[in-house]
């Protein structure tokens, strides 16, 4: 996987003990098109604090429009409530 | 490795860690590019953090590693770092992040231990006093500690244990980056002593100087030699470093509340000053900070002396003797107008301007002068108000006229309010 850091458009739920999770996001392809993808599994969450920037790395799983599955990376920086496509 | 024997006498005793960030604006911004993608680490290629030359302070803050074998030195202009390494990658500062970093830092050293003391934003001291029982021998757990801060913050620290913090912070200066050293009381001999005495703490480049020309080298010399020698030199200071090179105690020496011997701010302004009228304008700035800062200290200056830096880095000055004691931005600013006059060409390009105040005293009475038509009382007041709304609202919230269509900061010198992080010092 390779680190893109692409800004994303997200839905989140966040449960009554504050724990979060990613239902869907937009983001913005290669040729400008807005592209919507539903986050499908989410196989792990990993809380980072590396030079003292506290974020969230949700790795999860999607389905494509080609009945392919995806694996990926989502960032949650904690401090600017910013969504990142990290890696895919 | 302390052995068990020592051990034993580590209970004893007090038990000091002294935490350093290796190279630390370099690893903090390095972690952060290779969190945004950067393929090349940049502590391992020669690369420094470097001011903003469009605003003319292009001077190197950090370096590498690898960028030390090219001579590159802390403070140099960017220029010369250039000429030494053609290659070298420069970084700019995000103090924003240096911050975080700190804090992130000093957040784990408080799961360690209750009793931190914070040096600067990239070093701390650490008690662990008693903590033997916890945690088992103090060096094994600073490893730990060291792999801990690595594993989590993903920068590489120093870290020296010692039984007091002037040991421990010599010990953490020993081998970089990314090492455990000790530095007990039987190991100074082996470790401390063949270092040059410049790594000592407290002697810097003149007193290093004053020191080779009484051929003491090294910290083992300055040891073994008289005291009342370095005593009869160096006065006081000459019996405090001898006895830091002895291994001992920090404490008694750092009187961090002792009274400022003098006030004084500088600045490089972006363009070349040229007129007369931008200098004393940039006089008025740096006025406008010395006169805030001896009003919230409380005190009075009695001499004020201009320094400017030409174009060619030429350095000229001058200073001059007030009739009464003052605090006033006002009065600073007439008399640091009237020596600048005295010595300035008109002609020649400035590129920093320096306001520096001394012979500092807390009287709070005023001399009047017989001939002077200024009320001074009414000075006084206006400087209060304006002190006060500034710490209500923000520096910013009220300024001189002058500056508004000004390109000069209306508050020149010190620290950037952009580097003011309130992390070492209060903002």
């Amino acid at each position: 996987m390779d680190i893109k850091n692409i800004p994303l458009q997200m839905f989140h739920v966040t449960s009554t003990t504050g724990e979060i999770r990613p239902i869907q996001f937009r983001r913005e392809t290669e040729n400008h098109t807005v592209q919507t993808v539903k986050v499908d599994e989410i196989l792990s969450i990993k809380e980072n604090n590396y030079a003292g920037i506290n974020d969230f790395v949700f790795t999860c799983k999607s389905m494509s429009e080609d009945n392919i599955e995806e694996l990926y990376e989502l960032r949650y920086i904690v401090k600017t409530h910013k969504w990142l496509l990290y890696r895919m | 490795m302390a052995s068990v024997q020592n051990v034993g006498e580590c209970m004893k005793e007090n038990i000091y860690y002294h935490v350093d960030v290796n190279s630390a604006f370099l690893s903090w911004s390095a972690v952060k590019e290779k969190l945004n993608g950067s393929v090349v680490d940049y502590r391992d290629i020669p690369s420094v953090v470097g001011g903003d030359q469009e605003k003319r302070h292009g001077i190197v803050l950090a370096k590498s590693t690898p960028a030390k074998k090219y001579k590159i030195q802390t403070g140099e202009p960017l220029t010369d770092a250039l000429r030494k390494c053609p290659d070298l990658a420069i970084l700019q500062p995000d103090y924003d992040l240096y911050v975080g970093c700190s804090r992130a830092l000093i957040q784990i050293l408080s799961d360690v231990s209750p009793d931190i003391e914070q040096y600067s934003i990239d070093e701390a001291w650490v008690n662990m006093t008693g903590m033997e029982g916890l945690y088992g021998s103090p060096v094994i757990m600073a490893e730990q500690l060291k792999n801990r801060i690595f594993e989590e913050l993903g920068f590489s620290v120093n870290i020296g244990v010692s039984r007091n913090k002037l040991l421990a912070k010599m010990a953490s200066e020993l081998r970089k980056p990314n090492f455990v050293h000790s530095l007990f009381t039987w190991e100074i001999k082996q470790k401390m002593w063949p270092l040059p005495v410049r790594e000592l703490f407290y002697v810097g480049g003149r007193t290093e100087k004053k020191l080779h020309k009484l051929g003491i080298q090294t910290i083992g010399d300055l040891a073994n030699s008289d005291v009342n020698v370095l005593k009869a030199h160096m006065k006081k200071h000459g019996e405090i470093i001898h006895r830091y090179a002895n291994g001992g105690e920090l404490e008694p020496f750092i009187a961090s509340d002792a009274p400022n011997k003098g006030y004084g701010n500088s600045v490089t302004v972006p363009f070349d000053v040229t007129d007369r009228n931008t200098a004393h304008q940039v006089l008025l700035s740096l006025c406008e900070t010395i006169g805030t800062r001896l009003r919230v200290d409380k005190v009075k200056i009695s001499c004020v002396s201009v320094s400017i830096r030409t174009f060619d880095f030429q350095q000229a000055g001058q200073q001059a003797q007030l009739f009464s004691p003052t605090n006033t931005t006002e009065e600073i600013f007439r008399a640091a107008c009237n020596v600048f006059d005295k010595f300035w060409d008109g002609r020649t390009s400035i590129r920093q301007v320096g306001v520096h105040t001394t012979k500092v005293n807390n009287s709070t009475a005023r001399q009047y002068n017989l001939f002077d038509m200024d009320k001074y009382d009414r000075i006084e007041k206006l400087d209060e108000a304006v002190d006060n709304i500034r710490e209500r609202y923000g520096e910013d919230a009220i300024m001189r006229a002058c500056f508004l269509q000004s390109k000069l900061g209306h508050m020149a010198g010190g620290i950037d309010s952009g580097k003011r992080t309130g992390m070492t010092k209060p903002v």
